[in-house]
């Protein structure tokens, strides 16, 4: 059986129907990856050793009658700032290319708890921030799709190991659409959960009070076996909600018939977006409108305004964390990450309480919003994946571009993107980015589930030379 | 009272002391990087709008009972 793009779903079922198994799948994905890597750049580190080890004991633990959920003896790996005990974690950084954690962080601990297997550790763009960059000690991941082109970022390797069919699920990191722009550009569902919902324990912080673990998978129904295992109150993490995490699995099928979903009015216009994109999105809503769904159109601040309070507040918080690498060894940073964090050190104390003050104005527009339709939808990205030519990524897209993830990464809900679409000149993914009230992941998944059911974009994968 | 957005923008000298007095000197090279970056920032720094009441909403709150839950 080729496992290499398998869901979860379907990878736990051909377990039990002894189709295959952890550690034949495993070794399947390894020398895929050994294969193929060398041009999608997708991984730091392959941790085959610890994989083997993690599959055979499923195994062991599989003929025995032993369970331990939908995740397994499934194949995963993690973006390379999430903590793992004995296991190098770099942040993709010269500054930390040496550093071996003691303790797993808490998402990497209750993977290992589920019983998943872990394939490696993943490209980033550096400390979750800065990038595409090719001054750094490993090169940027390429996309599956078309490797002239870049997967996106922060998650870059999530995106482009999924896509490139090395493991069924990897876990991101989305401060400003980290998870959701990987997730567009290399056609895959992932998901920013609620702020709060998942823990941070262990994850190298980007903005304190905008920081989530995500996942990035094949489908919607993946993202909601990944969270029936990462999401929960972690009392080492001050930001979690001790709430009941819901059955996300078993929730999923219940459609949108009934459900108010409201397109989000002039931010695709506001920002230049694809020519072929506003297409794809009528499309998408078209589909939800024949489940039953009732589209309505709903006004928010520009995306001008939601970027400029998000950038603020990331470039202040990120310079705090890295402030005496910064005064003692500025050069040892990547370009981008440099010039995209030292602002931080320069904006001063009013300016970032006030922008603090203003988030607040902007995630009460959306709750006001959330009183008339139950969810919002957006493009996933707001164009394809640019080009892998370091001479056209701009260092300076921060200060000046609009992105259209981080409104939600404002409000803290949670917000999904799926594909809808390819573009016919490049061939490239194009997607829907779907957004819901504080903690209500289950619908936002709920809602991606019954597209996806209607729709085939997801079933579609990248043929690697 | 000068509206923020009226202001001159930081000159390169200011731009130096003000990385100066935050402890970071880079080198000429790194200097000139982050002068190309700058006006970005204090283009968005200068758009945030700051008429909030006293008594609005805080800026961030400090839940104790998360941090030193038992």
């Amino acid at each position: 059986m080729d496992v290499s793009f398998s869901t979860i779903a379907e990878l736990g079922e051909a377990y039990r129907k002894g189709e295959t198994s952890p550690v034949a799948a495993t070794r399947a994905l390894i020398e895929r990856i050994e294969k193929h890597d060398g041009a999608v750049h997708s991984f730091i580190r392959v941790t085959a050793d610890v994989a083997l080890v993690q599959a055979a004991e499923a195994e062991r633990e599989m003929a025995a009658g032993k369970t331990r959920g939908p995740l397994h003896g499934i194949p995963y790996a993690l973006k390379d700032i999430i903590e793992t005990a004995g296991i190098v974690t770099t942040g993709h950084s010269k500054i930390r290319q040496d550093y071996v954690p003691e303790r797993d962080a808490e998402v990497a601990r209750r993977l290992k708890e589920a019983g998943a297997v872990l394939v490696g550790k993943l490209a980033t763009w550096e400390f979750s921030h800065g990038g595409p960059s090719f001054d750094l000690p490993w090169p940027p991941a390429r996309n599956p799709w078309n490797t002239d082109y870049l997967p996106g970022g922060s998650s870059s390797g999530a995106g482009a190991a999924v896509a490139a069919g090395f493991v069924p699920f990897a876990i991101g990191t989305d401060t400003g659409g980290s998870v959701r722009g990987p997730a567009s550009f290399c056609g895959l569902a992932g998901l920013k959960p609620s702020y709060g919902r998942v823990s941070r324990r262990g994850v190298y912080s980007n903005t304190f009070t905008m920081d989530h673990c995500g996942p990035l998978t094949r489908s919607a129904e993946d993202v909601a076996a990944v969270m029936g295992t990462i999401a929960g109150y972690d009392p080492e993490d001050a930001s979690t909600e001790d709430v009941p995490v819901p059955d996300y699995l078993d929730e999923i099928g219940g459609g949108v018939q009934g459900l108010r979903i409201g397109l989000v009015d002039g931010w695709h216009e506001e920002a230049g977006a694809h020519p072929e994109l506003g297409g794809a999105i009528d499309a998408a809503l078209g589909v939800l409108e024949a489940l039953g769904a009732r589209i309505e159109r709903v006004k928010l601040s520009g995306l001008r305004e939601y970027t400029d309070c998000k950038s603020i507040i990331s470039a202040v918080e990120h310079f705090a964390i890295h402030a005496e690498e910064f005064r003692t060894r500025p050069q040892d940073f990547g370009r981008i990450f440099r010039n995209r964090v030292l602002p931080g050190a320069i904006i001063r104390g009013e300016d970032y309480v006030q922008a603090l003050r203003w988030r607040t104005v902007l995630a009460r527009e959306q709750a006001a919003a959330l009183k008339r339709i139950d969810a919002f939808v957006t493009a996933g990205a707001l164009g394809v994946a640019d080009r892998a030519n370091p001479d056209a990524v701009a260092a300076d897209r921060f200060a000046f571009g609009l992105s259209i993830t981080q409104p939600w990464s404002i409000s803290g809900v949670p917000a999904l993107a799926v594909p809808c679409g390819f573009t016919r000149a490049e061939g490239l993914p194009l997607s829907l980015q779907i957004a819901a009230g504080p903690m209500q992941d289950g619908l936002v998944l709920r809602i991606a589930h019954a597209y996806q059911q209607a729709t085939d974009w997801h079933r579609r994968h990248p043929v690697l030379g | 009272m000068a509206e923020l957005r009226n202001l001159p923008p930081a000159s390169e000298v200011e731009l130096r002391q003000r990385l100066k007095d935050a402890g970071v000197e880079l080198s000429e090279e790194l200097f000139q990087q982050f002068v190309g970056v700058w006006p970005g920032f204090e283009a968005m720094v200068r758009r945030i709008p700051r008429r909030f009441a006293y008594g609005d909403d805080p800026a961030h709150v400090f839940p104790p009972g998360r941090i030193t839950k038992v």
